[in-house]
């Protein structure tokens, strides 16, 4: 098993290198220069020349690549072409916000889509599912920068109860600022994983296992909790792996409505301001991170699964993309 | 002897989108206590729906169990409430299903779902449990170590002890066995019929064997009903049937046996199909395919003919003396 | 009778697609969902038509020209949807904008599907080192967030309504090629390609002709459940400023403007956003219902 989750590791790596040459690559095509932008309209010819060449950007284009990745590996991500920090300071700062941010976004849509889902299954076709299935409906199809919009309205502007925009520090109102943002984000979210969660109680109530439980003279709860939800309950966590993606996609527009200090707002900022390195190295660490989650929900649905575990102690694992 | 287990006039529906299927229609049967029930019939029959009914796990929408009584010693399980059902179930009745590959819960280990079984109704400590669920495993002929795998690490053949392990954990009065070998090869069948015949003895429980196999009912059974479209169409001792077969239905599935010491060409099926459970003729179900069927069978309903000691039959051809004598006669029975 | 009927009718529905339209029809949700699309192509078609019957004329006075009387104006008789902050009529803005994100989202999906499919499909095919290395390839692709990466081609290549298309094309072009493969991987051991194999066809002709079509509908539900997707980044891109520019009344575009003038104009936030949502959810509802159409298995 241990080896397994090694072997996986390892495996990242190149593809995460891979990654890297990928979006240097599509930021090389950014028409314009750099050291204009940096030193602005007035400057002479000379001064730009010189800059190129002091930042390197007169080389050719594999061995910009090479430098950038060997700097990134050393944790150095270059510096803006806006402000003439490091990068890497910056996109980590924010980087933490942003995690805060997804972080309260999937616990609001686990935490109230999984137990509207079950209920929902168990009760199938009563009011309540009917309504569950129309409000999932309209949730998962609404665009999160309008949900933010309408929240904001409702209850910012509209009854004034929470904060419009801002995050702010100290304990008690950050996470007042915390809940409009986390809720917009969350919204797609938590429509997928109760639709999920009530397609997957459904198929397993339907199952010859449940009958046998019955039969045994089990009492309902347990039944529901210890066959029932045990079983639902592994899909589940592959859809929470893959809507992670989506979630950073969200948190980059629910950020920009809410004038939450996160990465994805930083990206924005930095594309509007044409401060290549900023972009490239945001994409690249956000890039990592999403492909860290991606093995750790692999690796978790592995290890919750014993039919799936046992492939892999084995050794029978499949190695090739699913 | 008195029976444990007496089942009056049950009719069970249910109520679907397409229609309504009527699944059983006024079953009557009894079953005495140490006693073993073959319970014959082919697929769609109703033979699934009469089990899961006893135990009460039909779904209730769709399915409504329309009318009749189910006497446990006496109690009717129909009107018990959803506590009391579930201390019988698993304690007092047990039932083991027809497919092993997904009878067990592929998440929980062999040994907990025993245990589970177990601690549903005897107030024992864990580590009693797990003594208990030990010698369970060892009765069944599963290597006690094992307890700790999943099922998915058995074969189907040990799968089906492990469930047989289960249901006979509490050391219930009666068995309810659905099919129990159907799923498994030729020569694992034996092994678990043979277990189940030793478990028998040794517990003395009541059991219902539901088959499709004649041949299994006469090796393993002392009492049989055929079941044809949702009705007990025959019933009685093994003797009693075999000797003298009377309903139609059961001497064409005997017919329909090759026998392996005569010189056969060709094989004898009953042709025809079972009729659709939404839409049941008025009169006897099985007219359509019948060779012996009168023009009165489309129009009225067959009574219940007692044969005597326990075997009666629903069907017109036995009502006279006269006319069983012929018959009898027209099949070489005398 | 009954019986004699219901078998003429079987007989006759002898192609999938028939047997798929008849199963589609019984389902009013997916009903609802294709009128809804249907409704919005007329839009569509009757806004190009007026532009060119009108030389662009309906276009320029009512929905591009500044009418600053009528500024903010809230719903009313006159402007049912209110008007923007230009003093534009709301109705008619999100109206003209109908084609943006229907025939973007379209187009984005369909160019996905263009670009990943044929390898995914070669890599199904093939199996072993072509497999392998494709799909490296595509899992380089996929460790982008589908949104970064879209951004990141914006960005580079600047914000029009061109580069949007490719970049959403570029973008989901991984994740096609992995619903591809998948497809023909299902149906790559049947024996009717054994079949063709043996009559000597060339594996062209195998893919194309006998492999694509038997995979066709999954990858058909996967390209319709996509396009609701593919419309919401579409608006998404705008909003943030990265796709279609103002005064271009495309319905994520709009709402850009929406945020700033939030306290006094809640009908510009609502209504762009309300269309949305209307034509995501016809999408959706029109790819379930393909789906359980083309495979009843898969919903029973």
């Amino acid at each position: 098993m241990f080896r397994y989750v090694l072997k996986r590791f390892l495996l990242v790596i190149p593809v995460l290198l891979g990654a890297t040459f990928l979006v240097f690559s599509i930021m090389e095509m950014t028409p314009g220069d750099p050291a204009r932008l940096i030193l602005g309209n007035e400057a002479t010819l000379e001064n730009i020349h010189s800059l190129r060449e002091e930042m390197g950007l007169n080389d050719p284009f594999l061995v910009r690549y090479t430098r950038f990745l060997t700097n990134m590996l050393r944790g150095d991500l270059g510096t803006s072409y806006r402000n003439n920090l490091e990068v890497s300071k910056q996109v980590l700062q924010r980087l933490k916000n942003t995690m805060i941010l997804a972080g309260a976004a999937v616990l609001i849509a686990v935490v109230i889509g999984i137990p509207v889902g079950i209920i929902s299954a168990i009760k199938q076709y009563t009011a309540f599912d009917n309504i569950v299935m129309m409000v999932t409906l309209f949730l998962a199809a609404s665009p999160v920068f309008w949900m933010g919009l309408m929240l904001v309205i409702i209850f910012a502007l509209k009854l004034g109860i929470l904060p419009a925009a801002g995050m702010k520090s100290g304990f008690p109102a950050m996470l007042v600022s915390l809940i409009l943002p986390a809720f917009t984000l969350s919204s797609n979210t938590l429509a997928i994983i109760a639709r999920t969660t009530r397609a997957s109680m459904l198929e397993v109530v339907r199952q010859d296992y449940i009958d046998t439980a019955r039969a045994k003279g089990v009492s309902e709860y347990r039944i529901t909790v210890r066959h029932m939800l045990t079983n639902a309950l592994i899909p589940i966590i592959t859809i929470i792996g893959i809507s992670f993606g989506g979630l950073l996609g969200g948190s980059v527009v629910t950020e920009s409505i809410f004038a939450w200090p996160g990465v994805g707002r930083f990206v924005v900022e930095s594309i509007n301001f044409k401060d290549t390195p900023s972009i490239l190295a945001s994409v690249v660490m956000l890039s990592v991170f999403s492909t860290f989650v991606n093995l750790f929900v692999d690796l978790l649905y592995a290890f919750v699964d014993p039919r799936i575990k046992s492939q892999y102690q084995s050794g029978k694992g499949r190695l090739s993309s699913k | 002897m008195n029976s444990i287990l007496e089942i009056q006039d049950l009719a069970v529906r249910f109520e679907t989108d397409d229609g309504v299927v009527k699944a059983l229609n006024g079953i009557n049967l009894k079953l005495e206590e140490g006693v073993t029930l073959g319970l014959v019939g082919e697929t769609g029959a109703g033979k699934t729906t009469l089990a899961k009914s006893i135990m009460r796990i039909i779904p209730q929408p769709p399915g409504k169990i329309v009318s009749g009584k189910i006497l446990y010693e006496g109690r009717d399980l129909l009107k018990m409430s959803r506590a009391e059902i579930c201390k019988i179930r698993g304690a007092q009745i047990s039932m083991i299903f027809q497919d092993p590959m997904t009878s067990l819960n592929p998440v929980m280990t062999v040994g907990d779902q025993i245990a589970e079984a177990i601690q549903a109704h005897q107030h024992v400590s864990a580590v009693e449990a797990t003594q208990k669920t030990c010698a369970m495993m060892e009765l069944v002929g599963i290597n006690a170590e094992r307890m700790g795998d999943y099922p998915h690490q058995f074969s189907g053949g040990m799968k089906q002890r492990v469930v047989i392990a289960i249901a006979l954990a509490c050391n219930p009065k009666i068995l309810i066995a659905d099919e129990p070998t159907t799923a498994l090869d030729v020569t694992i069948q034996a092994q678990v019929l043979e277990m189940m015949q030793d478990l028998k003895k040794k517990f003395h429980t009541a059991t219902i064997l539901i088959t499709h196999d004649l041949g299994v009912v006469a090796q393993t059974c002392e009492k049989a009903a055929i079941i044809y479209a949702g009705e007990i169409v025959e019933s009685g001792t093994i003797h009693e049937i075999f000797k003298e077969m009377s309903h139609p239905y059961t001497i064409g599935l005997m017919n329909s046996i090759p026998k392996i010491n005569s010189e056969e060409r060709r094989l004898n099926p009953i042709d025809g199909l079972m009729p659709d459970p939404m839409n049941l003729p008025l009169g006897c179900n099985f007219c359509d395919r019948c060779k012996f069927a009168a023009p009165k069978c489309w129009e009225e309903e067959p009574p219940v003919v007692y044969l005597g000691g326990e075997h009666f039959v629903k069907c017109f051809m036995m009502e006279s003396r006269q006319r069983r004598e012929d018959w009898k006669v027209e099949n070489g029975q005398q | 009778m009954n019986n004699h009927m219901e078998k003429t009718e079987a007989v006759r529905d002898r192609t999938l697609f028939q047997q798929a339209w008849r199963q589609f029809r019984r389902n009013r949700r997916a009903m609802i969902g294709l009128f809804i699309i249907a409704f919005l192509f007329l839009v569509v078609v009757a806004t190009i038509l007026i532009d060119l019957f009108t030389n662009d004329g309906v276009y320029t006075q009512y929905v591009v020209k500044q009418n600053l009387a009528n500024k903010l104006a809230k719903p009313s008789l006159q402007h049912i949807l209110g008007c923007d902050e230009f003093g534009r009529d709301m109705l008619f803005r999100i109206l003209w904008g109908t084609k943006y994100s229907l025939l973007l989202g379209f187009s984005a999906v369909t160019l996905s599907f263009l670009i990943g499919g044929p390898p995914g499909m070669f890599a199904g095919f093939y199996g072993g080192k072509v497999d392998n290395i494709i799909m490296r390839v595509m899992d380089i692709f996929m460790a982008c967030p589908f949104i970064l990466l879209a951004m990141a081609i914006v960005s580079a290549l600047g914000a029009s309504t061109l580069n949007l298309l490719i970049a959403l094309g570029v973008s989901g072009m991984a994740s096609f090629s992995r619903v591809a493969r998948a497809a023909v991987m299902s149906v790559k051991d049947k024996e009717f390609v054994e079949a063709a194999r043996a009559v000597g066809a060339s594996d062209f002709t195998i893919i194309f002709k006998y492999i694509l079509p038997n995979a066709m509908a999954p990858i058909l539900v996967q390209l319709t459940l996509r396009i609701g997707s593919s419309i919401l980044y579409v608006a998404g891109l705008s909003y943030i400023g990265l796709g279609i520019q103002p005064p271009t009344p495309e319905w994520g575009a709009i709402l850009t403007a929406a945020k700033i003038y939030m306290r006094n104009a809640w009908h510009i936030s609502t209504f762009p956003g309300l269309f949305l949502v209307i034509t995501v959810v016809a999408f959706n509802l029109f790819g379930d219902g393909l789906r359980d159409a083309l495979d009843p298995k898969l919903k029973k």
